[in-house]
């Protein structure tokens, strides 16, 4: 059973040969699934979702975020929890990173939509682990990753950025992943989904997840994302793109807010109150240079059958998170 | 800066093209630089601490060669001994060392508080540690010739593509190499990107995928024994994916530039004994213990309680260069013992005439393979549990043969990242021949294997980022 060597001899000109056929085959492959498989709906739907912004009356109060508050807020809640006839307009896009809030935010308010107040509210993993990649990789050209160098992207990113633009499988390896390892299916459904604009998202709220069932699961270390396995630290390059949105907020006047979205129990517990200091810190820093005021205090655990995956909210999970946001924010007028 | 990053990628590719653009000499002194980058990139602190101590060495080699054979050459070599076990002792095992000693203060109710502080662990400290001393031991005994110049040396002990995590080279092999790096042919490139596409996949789709599943068995508060089969199973695997995956890829690496790296892994679960299983399983470790440690301990000569105790020690020392804990000097224990019991079973059938004909027949050596297996396995548990109490629960569950229902749905989310070892190290063994030939015998069909590896590695592999388990070490 010991091994010996193959004994198959291969000249340079040989093997130079199986690279250029590796390379064919995988660009063959490359763009084969990118004519197969499109991008997907809130790639296709970003010029659409910015445009709308523009477009929209600006609502009383934004809402901000990420896919966590996309899902968890919703804004008839927060609404009616409000009590005092101002309209709430939940503006967060799955898979934004906060370098891209500012210029979100100028363009609109050179729109001339200026909302009364913004309520932040990322998801608590982005300002570890912001997925500047795969924001870059997704939306933005060469020129705009270019002149983002430098403001929070490094050169890294660039390059990691662009190669995601040439690569589809690099591009959307982690939800490819997850869909072969689950054989759960669902992302690839998700590709042929019309993309959602702001305005048709309330009716969908109502209608679907106000109904979602109550889940049954458990989540565990495992189950927990890399960025949740992190110590939550925010990186600098996060707080350099927040707080170039804080300053173009605060010069516009408008009225700041930031909010931790409720974690899992083992989010929780892999953070630690070390984590919850930090997070603490970062929001007095906020408040010292911006006078933002933080909602709640530290971290918030909901138990795990208000979560639909580790870190976004059930339909539960997401009414009872929209009703204490607007008692929130009602108290802190 | 690890492996499975794309830094390591960019950085390779630019230290290639530097290496190629580099004429004569000045390819020693590139390798160098581009060696203390790579190390730096975790932190540069530590970068004065490998280049004093091969400066150290260096030295001490330098006033050993002036001096004639006898005690004054073994002055410099015990002085080299004392200065890197030292150093490689007060930043790995001061503070175990002295945490065991409190414990036990702590029993009879003395002492509390810490006395050392805790510092961190240079990373590839136990590597980079052994070869200087191999070096060093080898030149004093005139079986190598001491290096040309400080730069060579250097470069022997900081070579980067083996630094963090080995093979541990000997002098011998690697020195006279990166004084002349051979060719680079297509054979050597072939080999380099088989080793590198698989020891990617290795590390990113086995380990990365099994790691998790396995850490959530041992977080467990209650194991029944199914999860202790499952979870040793799955760490044997993690952990073997993980660091030769690890060697492939620097060996892959070492291999564009020219050099060859010694081969760490063998197969190491197709073994039928203990020690065959040490000549399989990080082999440059098990060759530096037996040179230098074993050997020089009288090895199998003299009497055969002799030869046993000092085998027991190696293993005990070995154990014990894994990491500072408790469970890792059992473990080494453990292994010592399974050699020394299969010593006494070969002296027994020798003495008593019995030709072991049974372990002879193919069949016997399936048994055997087994048999070693399941030994293996619970050594994995030894090396893998956080606390010598978890050791002890997982052991009396082990023999409770209480099998939960669950246990066949966890299986069956493990097996896939087996049965992608097992089939990878078959299908690259001399056993898979015709399958070798045929791969060999069209350039596309090499190709479309290889892409097919890639993209199991882009659609398969977990990306997190996670180190190498060795790093620890």
């Amino acid at each position: 059973m010991q091994s010996r060597s193959h004994n198959f001899k291969m000249s340079l000109p040989q093997f130079w040969r199986v690279a250029l056929y590796f390379g064919l085959g995988l660009i063959v492959f490359e763009l084969g699934l990118g004519l197969i498989l499109p991008e997907g709906a809130f790639v296709r739907g970003l010029e659409e979702i910015e445009t709308e912004i523009q477009q929209l009356d600006a609502p009383d109060i934004q809402i901000f975020g990420d896919s966590v508050a996309y899902g968890g807020i919703w804004e008839e809640i927060v609404a009616e929890s409000l009590g005092d006839g101002r309209t709430v307009g939940n503006y967060s896009i799955p898979g934004i990173c906060p370098l891209f809030a500012r210029s979100l935010l100028e363009d609109q308010l050179a729109a001339e939509k200026k909302p009364e107040a913004i309520v932040v509210a990322f998801s608590l993993a982005k300002y570890s682990s912001p997925s500047t990649v795969n924001f870059l990789s997704r939306h933005a050209t060469s020129g705009e990753m270019l002149n983002l160098l430098g403001h929070g992207v490094g050169q890294a990113d660039v390059v990691r950025g662009h190669l995601g633009r040439l690569s589809y499988t690099l591009r959307y390896q982690a939800e490819l992943r997850q869909a072969i390892v689950s054989a759960d299916p669902s992302f690839f459904r998700s590709l042929w989904e019309e993309p959602k604009s702001i305005s048709g998202r309330p009716n969908r709220f109502a209608k679907i997840d106000l109904i979602r069932e109550r889940s049954e699961r458990r989540f565990q270390f495992e189950n927990l994302t890399k960025e949740q396995r992190l110590p939550f630290t925010p990186t600098e390059s996060v707080q350099h793109s927040l707080w170039q949105f804080f300053q173009v907020a605060t010069d516009a006047g408008v009225d700041l807010y930031l909010v931790a979205p409720p974690i899992t129990g083992a989010s929780a517990e892999c953070w630690g109150p070390e984590g919850e200091e930090r997070w603490l810190k970062f929001s007095e820093k906020a408040h010292r240079d911006f006078g933002i005021v933080l909602l709640g205090e530290g971290f918030t655990t909901y138990p795990d059958d208000h979560f639909r995956d580790p870190w976004h909210l059930s339909g539960i999970g997401a009414g009872r998170f929209s009703r204490e946001l607007g008692d929130l924010l009602r108290k802190s007028d | 800066m690890l492996f499975n990053s794309l830094d390591y990628i960019a950085f390779f590719l630019v230290v290639l093209v530097a290496i190629r653009l580099s004429p004569g000499r000045h390819r020693v002194l590139s390798l160098l630089v581009a060696s203390y980058v790579f190390y730096a990139a975790w932190d540069w602190r530590f970068l004065s601490l490998l280049v004093g101590g091969t400066l150290v060495d260096h030295l001490l080699v330098r006033l050993l060669l002036q001096r004639a054979e006898g005690k004054a050459r073994r002055i410099f070599v015990v002085g080299s001994l004392v200065f890197n076990l030292g150093v490689l002792g007060v930043f790995k095992y001061l503070g175990f060392f002295v945490e065991s000693f409190q414990s036990m203060l702590g029993i009879f109710g003395l002492g509390s508080t810490s006395l050392v502080p805790a510092l961190v662990l240079p990373l590839g400290i136990s590597f980079f540690t052994f070869q200087k001393i191999a070096y060093v031991v080898d030149v004093s005994r005139g079986r190598v010739e001491p290096a040309k110049s400080f730069l060579d040396f250097s470069l022997y002990v900081s070579f980067f593509p083996q630094l963090i995590a080995g093979p541990i080279e000997k002098p011998r092999d690697l020195m006279p190499q990166l004084r002349a790096p051979s060719k680079v042919t297509g054979d050597d490139c072939l080999v380099a990107c088989r080793l590198l596409l698989w020891g990617f996949c290795k590390k990113v789709v086995v380990a990365d995928n099994l790691g998790p599943k396995v850490d959530r068995i041992f977080a467990a508060e209650n194991l029944d024994t199914g999860m202790v089969i499952l979870g040793a199973l799955g760490f044997a695997f993690q952990i073997y994916a993980d660091f030769s995956g690890y060697t492939d890829i620097g060996r892959g690496s070492a291999r564009l530039l020219g050099i060859r790296l010694q081969k760490n892994f063998d197969r190491p679960f197709l073994a039928a004994n203990p020690q065959e299983f040490w000549r399989r399983w990080h082999i440059s470790l098990s060759e530096w213990l037996r040179d230098y440690v074993y050997i020089p301990l009288g090895g199998s000569r003299g009497k055969f309680s002799r030869g046993n105790a000092n085998v027991l020690t190696t293993m005990l020392l070995g154990g014990l260069w894994h990491g500072a804990a408790w469970h890792f000097v059992i473990w080494g224990g453990y292994h010592g013992l399974l050699i020394v019991g299969h010593r006494c079973y070969q002296r027994w059938t020798s003495t008593n005439g019995i030709p072991g004909r049974l372990f002879s027949t193919d069949v016997g050596r399936y048994l055997a393979v087994a048999a070693m297996f399941m030994f293996t396995l619970y050594g994995w548990l030894i090396f893998r549990v956080d606390s010598l109490t978890q050791l002890a629960a997982a052991t009396k569950a082990l023999f409770a043969l209480d099998i939960e229902p669950g246990f066949l749905g966890s299986l069956s989310r493990m097996l896939p990242y087996i049965l992608l070892m097992v089939l990878g190290d078959f299908f690259l063994s001399s056993t898979a021949r015709p399958v070798v030939r045929l791969l060999h015998s069209r350039a596309w069909i090499l190709a479309g294997a290889g892409l097919i590896l890639f993209y199991i590695i882009l659609f398969l592999g977990n990306f997190d980022g996670n180190s190498f388990i060795y790093f620890e070490f």
